[in-house]
């Protein structure tokens, strides 16, 4: 690839998007809605453009060289600053250097195509709001900073693009800043990502202090090609425990996990993700399909290389992944705002992704990603056209019948379903199956990993037919759903689009169960991930396929059985089981553990210090030292009389002082 | 460099060699444009035309232009004048900023004068004159020509301090200026006299020699090392490091705000230029002899100039004692005495030219007729009125403080990392420990714009926006040419000060491998 | 080491010696008769006409001035010329130009400001 023109692109795509932030955020409310109403998607269109000619300029190079890095500008470059000759090699070089490679490459395609959907999308969405313009360079901005994460080639810009995503989607969760639960949302949602944000510090500060290179030297370095060549496999091992030591690289791994586990929303840090639902409709699309969640997706593939050194790292990762997977299946079942299922949807989706990449198979990780992040951008935008249908009434009890009056939608939303249900020929039937599959083969020995991954699949299907069924079928159960109209061709276009990808792309890679393989996707990604050590033998594949399949289909049957024929008493687990209804409902309760365990003890602690530490000890402190400074600042100041002559005598009497001194040290 | 100039056959290329006047051109440019000045003041004698300011300004343009030349060309042999003047990188680099400086002085000179009611010819003269005097002390490595430097630099800044005719505090400044510096010249000549008394020459590369033979024999000549105490007492009082820092504060206070900006600046960075090369150079076979009196000066004015600075009611004085303070941070980098101190002093230096003349030229344009803006008050509530203004204020306040991403973060950074790299750990605390004491008065400028509440009659003060720089008498389209000029300055410092706050390359990367010459 | 410099100090005090022993011995040592007549401002042999606190015009502070740098200057041209044949030759000539002209200018100068104006 030219580098000079993959340079111009790039800078292109992640300048577009910073362009619109900048007019739309500092033009305020000046600019016409109408012209942000173009250069918001605009930009995200344009960056797309661009990405699809590196995308094409890489697919015609042979696979082995589809990465390149190239540099923006050097920066803190002490390796030149110092002067010494020894320091250039260990010199510090937090270049501005961005990695185009098929893994950035692929996540720049689905942030712009799907993000610019999104933000077209909400042009017809948002078109009524007084913050039209606000929105806007929210949007772009939180566009650019995911573009940054993912592209950065340095350690310093990822964490740079970590953290702007974390601002970012703050100022969207808390977009409606009237609304007080909108505010505390926000607030809950970016507490969370600074916690994330301090494992990941922690974790690119340990690389940086410990990794070693190939003659046991430290690097210092915060470039991850360099970090990523010196922590694989071929990497001169030291000490016999790698070039990190084995419970460094552990560490390492766990702590860029806290960092993933906040952004992609996994336990113990995932109750954002339900309250940011607080935000405008397509942020939710914006959070969960193009950028915010996927980003810990994105950091443990990327990463691979030390999580491949870290097994029990990876191990952790997997268990959590799949155990929160498990976890918002079960609350899915429950709930009744339509925006949360999903929410707790994308969790579970999520979780199943994590437990890929933790297992080793992050080329089947991605691919998840990938279909996902088409249906769940279609589901969300098709639940948005619901919400506006409805005037911002979001409790599927309230909704009913609106298969009839929104036909388009449904059928988007139904398609996005039979996508997240993993329905053949859907796309996440491809994605979904190849994850459990290469999850079998590549999981713990325990099986039993698997099986989880398949019920969680049951759960998938019967939570979000439900809502089909509840929100679509049957009578309309209030006035609003009454008088529900189609939503708006500006709307309904992104919509109609993502169906369509949602059920065309997982063809891309049919690669499971001895199959004819297709392998387009996986291909793609090789050069940067590798295959995978094993794949699931065609016997136990098949079964495993088929298996998955029956009861995904099992899952919708169950919807009909109760929701449709009421063949199934709707209380049957509420009353019988009261407890596993109350638990799931009361979402395992993390909300209030969490007041009780952390949000109280930290506010009572900050109550003691506003009323006993700050006032007493710190005023006091720092007042001492201010009233000091201005005494000694009003005796020293007694010197400068203004005087000529006490000038020319002080002057007279220092130079004597010192010339006098001078000749004491002599003699 | 000689065949660039072809010259006439009747000139004396065997006593004077084209490329020795090639080596002095920026200054032959500056010190003819002087005259050039003084001529165009007589042929057009009206008041307030901007043709003086023009001239001086292109004379400045050319001259910075011969300087960029030089340094490109950057001659093998960069000495000139058989050793007595050097136009070394090391030299062009002190150029550059003192010729930026002068350039913004002489940009936001029309508009204040006007508005303070004293456009006078003499004043641009004046300018070029002291800056022809800068120009010399940067390359200038005989003691001959050192002195010529400073008394070319410092008597016509004695005659700008007191510009101000018809206010007595002008005067005062004026008066202390002049006797002061005269008493500081006194002690320069002294010390020089000692210098060449005891190594029969004024070169400094000469001196170096002799100095290098006394180190060697580990024999340090009490009558030489006297000689360099009072040449050091000389330039401390030019460069304003306590305890010779006396004069600073009454004649910051008292001259004219743009001559103030000039002299803070300007006249700093040459008499700097001149310091670096002559202890990083000259005198470095003496380190171990100067290296701690110079750290001991660093941290009394560190401590004087910062603990002061505290107790001040008027900003023109809070800034003096702030460059008194600022002339020990850059002592630091004499100290260090390493190529990382010279190159992290030149790097303060430009830095301190963005910041510092940044933070005086809005007080040149908030100034009006009858007095400068000079008190708290008047600055109260700027935030309100004009917020370009204040919010460009801040950034100069905050860039002195030394917070990061401001060019003044890194000037500071290099210069104590410099000094840790050094083993000299004291100073690089004690410049901590003073940056964080400046931190009261900066904030203090910061906060009085940002949240006090204007005075009543200072609604009317001109505004950068509108460029309605006197409202009334003056015709719009001579108050926006000038006003833009100081409003572009102003402006220019802020983005100076942000851009080399984050690339701090850009500047580095010039200092990279300059040596100083000595003859 | 800075035994070298002994005689230089027996001389600085010698100078100090002197100065002190002239100031304050000369009223010891001298007769004293005071009288109206000595008291008075010495101006060149004739009884003052008036106090000697009178204010003068600074025009003449300025012509003084003027006068004595250009009388300064004027001194150089004395080495010069006898120099300028036998060792400066054409360089001289040119570099004295230089000096007159900017001399000249000078005095234009001050000319055209109106400085040369008594009133």
């Amino acid at each position: 690839m030219n580098p000079t023109l993959i340079l111009v692109l790039s800078a292109i795509v992640l300048g577009l998007p910073t362009a619109g932030f900048a007019v739309s955020a500092i033009s305020a409310g000046r600019l016409p809605h109408r012209l942000v109403a173009w250069t918001g998607p605009g930009v995200i269109l344009g960056a797309f453009v661009a990405t699809l000619i590196i995308f094409v300029a890489m697919l015609q190079q042979p696979a082995s060289s589809r990465g390149i890095t190239v540099v923006f500008w050097h920066w803190l470059n002490t390796s030149v600053a110092s002067g010494h000759g020894v320091a250039a090699q260990t010199g510090f070089n937090a270049n501005f250097s961005i990695r185009i490679d098929p893994l950035s490459v692929l996540m720049m395609l689905v942030i712009t195509g799907i993000g610019g959907l999104i933000h077209v999308y909400s042009v017809g969405y948002m078109a009524e709001d007084p913050g039209f313009n606000r929105f806007f360079a929210y949007m772009n901005i939180f566009i650019t900073s995911m573009l940054l994460l993912v592209m950065s080639n340095t350690l310093v810009f990822l964490v740079i693009g970590w953290a702007m995503v974390a601002f970012a989607s703050y100022a969207l969760i808390a977009f409606w800043y009237e609304r007080r639960s909108a505010v505390v949302a926000g607030r809950k949602a970016f507490v969370t990502q600074v916690i994330g944000d301090v494992g990941l510090y922690l974790g690119a500060f340990l690389i940086f202090l410990n990794l070693r290179g190939a003659h046991g030297q430290l690097l210092h370095t915060v470039n991850m090609q360099t970090i990523f060549a010196n922590v694989g496999p071929g990497a001169h091992f030291h000490d016999g425990l790698g070039p990190l030591g084995g419970g460094m690289v552990t560490a390492i791994g766990i702590l860029l996990f806290l960092g993933a586990a906040a952004k992609s929303a996994q336990w113990p840090l995932h109750t954002w993700l339900p309250d940011a639902m607080e935000g405008p409709t397509p942020v939710s699309a914006l959070i969960h399909a193009a950028t915010m969640v996927t980003a810990g997706v994105y950091l443990v593939a990327r990463f691979h290389p030390i999580y491949q050194q870290a097994p029990v790292a990876a191990g952790l990762v997997a268990f959590i992944g799949i155990g929160t997977a498990m976890m918002a299946g079960i609350i899915g079942c429950t709930q009744y705002d339509i925006k949360r299922v999903i929410a707790y949807s994308t969790m579970s989706q999520i979780g199943l992704m994590i437990f890929a990449v933790g297992v080793g198979a992050y080329s089947a990780g991605m691919f998840q990603f990938f279909t996902h992040a088409c249906f769940k951008a279609l589901l969300f935008l098709a639940a948005g056209n619901v919400i506006h249908a409805l005037h911002d009434d979001q409790d599927i009890r309230l909704m009913g019948g609106l298969s009839k009056r929104m036909k388009a939608t449904f059928v988007a939303f139904t398609v996005g379903s039979l996508a997240l249900a993993g329905i053949p020929i859907f796309a996440g039937f491809f994605s979904k199956e190849e994850l459990l599959g290469s999850g079998l083969a590549l999981g713990p020995a325990v099986p039993w990993l698997w099986v989880v991954g398949v019920l969680v699949n049951v759960l998938t299907s019967f939570y979000i037919f439900r809502v089909v069924w509840i929100a679509f079928r049957g009578e309309p159960r209030s006035e609003h759903a009454e008088h529900a109209h189609e939503a708006p061709l500006l709307m309904l276009l992104p919509v109609l689009v993502l169906a369509g990808l949602a059920t065309v792309v997982g063809f891309l890679n049919v690669d499971f169960a001895g199959f004819a393989p297709i392998t387009l996707f996986s291909a793609f990604l090789k050069p940067v991930l590798g295959v995978p050590a094993a794949t699931a033998s065609d016997t136990a594949g098949a079964l495993a396929l088929l298996a998955g399949f029956l009861l995904s289909v099992g899952g919708i049957v169950l919807v009909w059985a109760v929701y449709g024929r009421g063949l199934i008493s709707r209380e049957l687990v509420p009353n019988h089981l009261p407890w596993l209804y109350q638990l799931s409902f009361r979402k395992f309760y993390w909300d209030e553990i969490y007041d009780v365990a952390l949000v109280r003890p930290t506010v009572s602690l900050a109550t003691v210090i506003r009323r006993v530490i700050e006032p007493e000890v710190m005023d006091g402190a720092l007042g001492g030292i201010r009233d000091s400074i201005a005494a000694l600042a009003d005796d020293f100041r007694t010197f400068q009389t203004g005087f000529l002559k006490d000038y020319a005598t002080w002057f007279f009497f220092f130079a004597v002082v010192g010339l006098v001194i001078l000749g004491l040290r002599l003699s | 460099m000689t065949t660039l100039l072809s010259l006439p056959p009747w000139f004396p290329l065997h006593f004077v060699p084209a490329s020795n006047l090639v080596g002095i051109l920026p200054v032959l440019i500056v010190g003819g444009g002087s005259v050039l000045v003084l001529l165009a003041d007589l042929a057009v004698p009206r008041r307030g035309n901007l043709v003086l300011p023009v001239i001086s300004g292109v004379v400045v343009l050319g001259a910075l232009g011969t300087a960029v030349g030089q340094w490109i060309l950057n001659a093998t042999n960069p000495v000139v004048f058989n050793g007595a003047f050097a136009d070394d990188r090391f030299a062009l680099f002190a150029d550059f900023v003192v010729l930026l400086t002068a350039l913004a002085v002489i940009c936001l000179s029309p508009g204040y004068l006007r508005r303070r009611g004293m456009e006078e010819g003499e004043y641009y003269i004046l300018l070029l004159a002291s800056l022809t005097g800068m120009l010399v002390l940067s390359g200038a490595t005989n003691l001959i020509v050192i002195f010529l430097g400073v008394e070319l630099l410092s008597i016509p800044l004695y005659v700008l301090a007191g510009f101000a005719r018809d206010e007595p505090l002008s005067q005062e400044a004026a008066m202390k200026y002049l006797l002061l510096g005269g008493f500081a010249s006194g002690f320069l000549l002294y010390g020089m006299a000692l210098i060449y008394g005891e190594t029969g020459h004024t070169g400094l590369a000469a001196i170096h020699q002799q100095l290098l033979q006394g180190a060697l024999s580990h024999s340090f000549d009490p009558m030489l090392l006297a000689g360099i105490a009072l040449l050091s007492v000389g330039l401390l009082f030019k460069v304003s490091a306590a305890p010779f820092q006396w004069w600073t504060p009454d004649v910051y206070q008292g001259s004219p705000a743009i001559v103030t900006t000039f002299m803070s600046v300007a006249t700093k960075v040459a008499a700097f230029a001149v310091f670096l090369r002559l202890f990083s150079a000259t005198l470095a076979p003496y380190r171990s002899e100067w290296e701690v009196p110079i750290a001991v000066v660093a941290i009394i004015s560190m401590v004087f100039g910062n603990l002061v600075a505290v107790a001040q009611t008027s900003v023109k004085r809070v800034l003096a004692y702030s460059g008194i303070a600022q002339a020990g941070y850059i002592l630091i980098g004499v100290a260090v005495g390493s190529p990382d101190g010279t190159q992290a002093a030149l790097y303060y230096l430009a830095a301190y030219a963005f910041m510092n003349t940044g933070a005086f030229a809005v007080l040149t344009i908030l100034s009006q007729r009858g007095e400068d803006c000079d008190r708290y008050s008047q600055l109260a509530g700027l935030w309100r009125r004009q917020p370009l203004l204040a919010g460009l204020m801040a950034l100069f306040m905050l860039s002195l403080a030394g917070f990061p991403m401001t060019v003044g973060f890194f000037g500071k950074f290099f210069l104590f990392s410099a000094a840790i790299h050094d083993g000299q750990l004291p100073l690089a605390i004690w410049g901590i420990l003073t940056s964080a004491v400046s931190l009261f008065y900066y904030l203090r400028v910061i906060l009085v714009m940002f949240t006090a509440v204007p005075d009543a009659d200072s609604d009317t003060a001109p505004t950068l926006a509108g460029l309605s720089l006197e409202g009334t008498a003056v015709a719009s389209s001579t108050a926006a040419s000038v006003g833009i000029p100081a409003g572009v300055v102003v402006v220019l410092a802020g983005v100076g000060t942000v851009v080399l706050g984050i690339f701090p390359a850009l500047i580095y990367t010039l200092l990279q491998g300059i040596t100083v010459v000595h003859g | 080491m800075l035994f070298d410099y002994l005689p230089l100090l027996v001389f600085l005090v010698m100078v100090a010696a002197l100065g002190v022993g002239l100031t304050f011995g000369i009223p010891l040592l001298g007769p004293r008769h005071p009288s109206t007549a000595k008291g008075l401002p010495y101006e060149c042999g004739i009884v003052p006409a008036e106090t000697a606190r009178r204010r003068f015009s600074v025009t003449f502070y300025l012509t003084a001035m003027l006068f004595i740098v250009f009388d300064v200057e004027a001194i150089f041209l004395y080495p010069w010329a006898v120099l300028v044949r036998s060792t400066l030759h054409i360089f001289g000539l040119v570099e004295m130009t230089i000096f007159i002209a900017l001399l000249a200018v000078a005095l234009l100068y001050v000319w055209r400001k109106g400085a040369l104006e008594w009133d």
